[in-house]
């Protein structure tokens, strides 16, 4: 969890449950409007009490005022179904540009009671309200009393850097729908988009270099070698799961042979592409392909050069390497 | 597009919880509109909940023959309407309007703002309901249908379906009865202002009866047949017996022969004078609608409230109609000598009309040939009454020719108004001023609230003549026909059925005063109702407020005080709803926790890393003596929280009700 902000209402804390973290909580302010239903029902109001006074009738003096304060508890209501809930974020999950970015949210509700017909969408500022609203996402949202939730925001991404999720709006109308009330929330983790994996080329197969190196993670056609303690990043089909199994902690196969090859992706083998974005889709690609064929690949690009290696962790690093190609100093 | 997104918000279900609450609102409407308007009403509904095809489709593919039936609906219900009550103006008109818009309305829903319109067109039904009739069983049947309808409010903004469909009226309830509170200072405070602010439909106050500044033969006897209030009063001390109980009306002078009016005063306008000389006598009374100025005051009133004001004959009238309940304060005299206006009085005292009446005039002639002095001739006509073989009833034959010749000599029978005529016109003929008095005699006592309600069936019609030295004085030849009507009240005279006792009732006198007093209790809490709820208007506001010391108020002042007011109720109201609530625990924890409280209060905390079976050990090989319970409660409760044997929770409950670690500590001992 990176940012946590609280709505107004800290909870009352008798299980000790949210402890120290309460008083780190930011307060956010939540805001309450009538609906253009709420103008609706205060101009039926109006009516009525004309008809009241002009009829000198005393039980439609009692309906008008009833209707009226029942007005004011549906307001104090909706704002209890907003307030007190604690919200945070953690770190989207990387995804491929074209993909839907889904950025985790956690609702905490801390009180005793239910959080009814929540919405979660996008806010935009002010200035892009004449946008077409069906752009984004409404996200429908309840929690239980004590519960916590999870909801993943979507946004869809079209291109490869960094997507921050921008000011999130959780509303709502509950029970009534004659007010609603909302608060902001802003995660602060963005999430990271890869280029989208795309080419033609085949793999620059003439970058490949045999490799004396003693090791090599190529399974298939090679003999195996023996064991050797895992590495984080080590990919996971290497791992000795019978070793584990007898609980001779966490080993990985090696292989040895002349099957180890290395791959360098470099910007070199993709200079005849003129776009730079098809040029880092291209690359994106061929690591996918290396990553899965099981090669040994090395990325050289303007201002990074990472040296060849495997695995899950390898390929993220590459990857996050070509989603932030060019703006890492922005 | 926003439309089409909001279609598949519109839940059937939903809606039809919503036509619900509609056709209960207006269902009290129904046997007061042309059957046709709650058929057409009740289909539309109907079929809008019941019809095979999806609305929401067919209606984004038929939009022009939708609106083209709306059109034609519409068309033809105002058209239908116009031929029915011959306007488009007026209350009746509205509400017929009303019930078939708020069917239409609900027919051709299929987006939000249409829910949202049928929600506030059942709430403008549930108020129109209250101008036909404000009594506690319509208010509690509108609260139900209130409920019905922000319950299904409730639910069409429950979009995640969390609530089941009892739990929004619940919710709805409970919204409801938090908004009392405020609804109380609302109504308490908000400045009232005497209505109407525009004029009134002319159909506005129907349907009520009472007695007017007419009278013919039949118009008491009619009004005698209904048992609805008139008034009811509540005396500062106490009651004065039946036959003082005379509350004066319309005063009558001028006849044509049969009907009787007040005739054209003279031009003196001002109240009489008048001599009081008994005690005064104060009361409290609450008038019911009758859309006419006329009060009733007890003979004679000797100060009067603001906003009424005394007629050039004593009687006390009010400055506006009647149009809501009424209350006033008032102090009445009974002893007084009552003066005349002018002597212009006297002489429309002793106009009779032309050529009528041959034979009363010629027994009036004779009387005043015989005793001359005007007291004399008032004994001498009540006592040949007496003797005459007159009855009373409320069914007098039908008389055709000259009403007072007839009644007096011929058929003998009638009720308080033929005898309260012919009397005036005997006294005419004789010499002697007279006039009619019109108002009700005597009353009920309610035992349970201690006051008199005065029926429809009370009102009465006596005689004043002017006697020199005494003024006008009041001579009710009713009293030697027929003694009982005066002194014991007119229900001994009427039939059963008129004082609405149930039939098989009349011989089982356990199950009659039993009837009785269930019948008080019911009239009581109609009447506080009366007093405290629909009687609460500007005068009620004012007199309430000067007895809380806020004396001459204005309406800022008060629209002030109201605003400070609500802030306190609101902020009050939001402390109860927003008062942090804990998480609520599972019943085998709470059960559990009181378990720990009471080991605690015996010097033996849980320790915060001890579960409940380290919790157990240690105890119980400090305390030996509790280890059976200590052991038994904690096996249920595990049981229960991790095995789910959630029927043995009652046990659980038992067991830690009566752990008692000191009581068995002292056995030991």
């Amino acid at each position: 969890m990176t940012t946590s902000v609280v709505l107004e209402r800290t909870p009352a804390d008798p299980a000790g449950r949210i402890g120290l973290q309460a008083k780190k909580l930011k307060r956010q302010r939540v805001y309450i409007f009538p609906t253009s239903q709420g103008w609706l029902y205060g101009a039926m109001l109006i009516i009525m009490l004309l008809g009241a006074i002009n009829y000198n009738n005393s039980m439609a003096f009692m309906l008008c005022f009833l209707l009226a304060s029942l007005g004011i508890v549906c307001m104090l209501h909706t704002y209890r179904n907003l307030t007190g809930l604690i919200i945070s974020s953690s770190k989207p999950k990387a995804v491929f540009a074209g993909q839907l970015a889904l950025f985790p949210i956690q609702f905490n509700n801390h009180f005793g009671n239910e959080r009814f017909s929540l919405k979660l969408e996008k806010k935009e500022a002010l200035k892009f309200k004449n946008r077409n609203p069906d752009q984004y996402e409404q996200i429908p949202i309840s929690i239980e009393a004590g519960k916590q939730i999870t909801a993943y925001y979507p946004l869809q991404t079209a291109q490869r850097g960094i997507l921050p999720s921008g000011r999130l709006m959780i509303s709502t109308n509950f029970p009534l729908g004659i007010f609603t009330a909302w608060s902001y929330f802003e995660p602060e983790d963005a999430c990271l988009v890869y280029p989208s994996p795309y080419g033609q080329k085949q793999l620059p197969l003439n970058t490949l270099h045999e490799d004396d190196a003693d090791y090599g993670l190529l399974s298939g056609t090679d003999d195996f070698a023996g064991f050797r303690k895992y590495r984080p990043g080590d990919p996971i089909n290497s791992i000795a799961w019978k070793a584990f199994a007898r609980e001779q902690g966490l080993l990985v196969k090696q292989f040895s042979g002349k099957g180890s090859q290395t791959l360098i992706l470099s910007w070199e083998a993709v200079k005849n592409i003129n776009d730079t974005e098809i040029r880092l889709s291209q690359l994106c690609y061929w690591i996918l392909i290396a990553e899965q064929a099981g090669i040994l690949y090395g990325l050289e690009i303007p201002d990074v050069q990472i040296m060849p290696g495997y695995g899950t962790q390898h390929k993220e690093t590459c990857l996050e390497k070509l989603a932030q190609y060019g703006q890492a100093n922005k | 597009m926003g439309r089409q997104i909001n279609n598949s918000e519109l839940n059937l279900i939903k809606l039809a919880w919503l036509a619900l609450g509609i056709a209960l609102a207006g269902f009290p409407h129904w046997e007061r509109l042309p059957f046709w308007i709650p058929a057409i009403h009740l289909t539309l509904l109907i079929a809008r909940i019941f019809l095979p095809f999806q609305f929401s489709s067919f209606w984004s593919q038929q939009k022009t023959l939708i609106s083209l039936a709306r059109l034609f609906i519409m068309t033809g219900g105002v058209i239908g309407v116009y031929s029915s009550y011959g306007s488009l103006a007026g209350r009746d008109v509205g509400v017929a309007l009303l019930v078939l818009l708020a069917g239409l309305k609900i027919f051709e829903s299929n987006s939000k703002r249409d829910f949202y319109i049928c929600t506030y067109l059942g709430y403008f039904l549930v108020i129109t309901n209250f101008f036909y009739g404000q009594t506690i069983p319509t208010a509690l049947y509108m609260f139900f249908v209130i409920i019905i309808m922000t319950g299904s409010l409730i639910g069409f903004n429950d979009t995640e379906e969390q609530l089941a469909f009892f739990e929004r009226f619940k919710l709805s309830t409970t919204l409801l009865l938090q908004s009392i509170p405020i609804l109380l200072v609302l109504f308490i405070l908000f400045p009232r202002v005497n209505g109407p602010l525009w004029g009134l439909p002319k159909d506005a106050f129907t349907g009520t009866t009472g007695i007017d500044d007419q009278m013919t033969p039949g118009t008491i006897s009619k009004l005698v047949q209904s048992s609805e209030v008139a008034f009811r009063v509540t005396f500062q001390d106490k009651i004065p017996e039946q036959s003082k109980l005379y509350w004066r009306g319309p005063v009558l002078w001028q006849t044509d022969g049969r009907k009787w009016t007040p005739g054209i005063p003279g031009t003196d306008r001002t109240a009489p004078p008048v001599k009081f000389l008994g005690d005064n006598i104060s009361y409290d009374v609450i008038f019911e609608p009758t859309n006419k100025k006329w009060l009733f005051a007890l003979e004679l009133a000797n100060q009067i409230p603001e906003q009424t004001h005394l007629g050039n004959d004593y009687q006390l009238m009010s400055n506006d109609p009647l149009r809501a309940r009424k209350a006033l304060s008032l102090t009445s005299n009974i002893n007084f000598k009552l003066g005349k206006n002018s002597n212009n009085d006297l002489e429309r005292g002793l106009a009779l009309p032309e050529n009528s009446h041959p034979r009363t005039r010629e027994f009036g002639t004779n009387l005043r040939q015989q005793y001359k002095d005007p007291e004399k001739i008032v004994q001498a006509a009540l006592s040949w009454l007496k003797n005459g073989n007159f009855t009373y009833t409320l069914k007098p034959p039908l008389i055709t020719g000259d009403m007072v010749d007839e009644f007096l000599f011929s058929s003998k029978q009638g009720f308080c108004e033929y005898y309260a005529a012919a009397f005036t016109v005997l006294m005419r003929s004789a010499g002697v001023p007279a006039r009619i008095v019109t108002g009700y005699l005597g009353g009920e006592v309610n035992p349970i609230g201690n006051y008199l309600i005065v029926r429809q069936y009370n009102a009465h019609a006596w005689t004043e003549v002017w006697l020199e030295g005494q003024g006008w004085t009041r001579v009710d030849p009713t009293s030697v026909v027929s003694p009982g009507r005066v002194n014991e009240g007119i229900e001994n005279a009427l039939p059963d059925t008129i004082i609405n006792i149930p039939f098989g009732l009349e011989n089982n006198s356990t199950a009659l005063r039993f009837w009785q007093k269930l019948r008080n209790t019911v009239d009581m809490v109609n009447y506080q109702w009366a007093q405290w709820v629909l009687g609460y208007g500007p005068e009620r506001q004012q007199r309430l407020l000067q007895k809380i010391g806020l004396n001459s108020i204005n309406w800022k002042k008060l629209t002030l005080i109201l605003i400070f007011l609500l802030g306190i109720i609101v902020a009050l109201l939001a402390f109860y709803i927003f008062k942090k609530t804990p998480i609520s625990n599972d019943p085998a924890k709470k059960y559990y926790d009181a378990f720990c409280k009471k080991m605690a209060q015996s010097g033996l905390p849980r320790r915060t890393y001890e579960g409940p079976v380290d919790y157990a050990c240690r105890t119980s090989t400090i305390r030996r003596d509790l280890k059976n319970d200590i052991n038994m409660i904690t096996n249920l409760y595990i049981s229960i929280r991790y095995c789910s044997n959630h029927d043995k929770l009652i046990n659980l409950k038992t067991a830690i009700k009566t752990f008692s670690p000191d009581k068995i500590i002292s056995v030991t001992e």
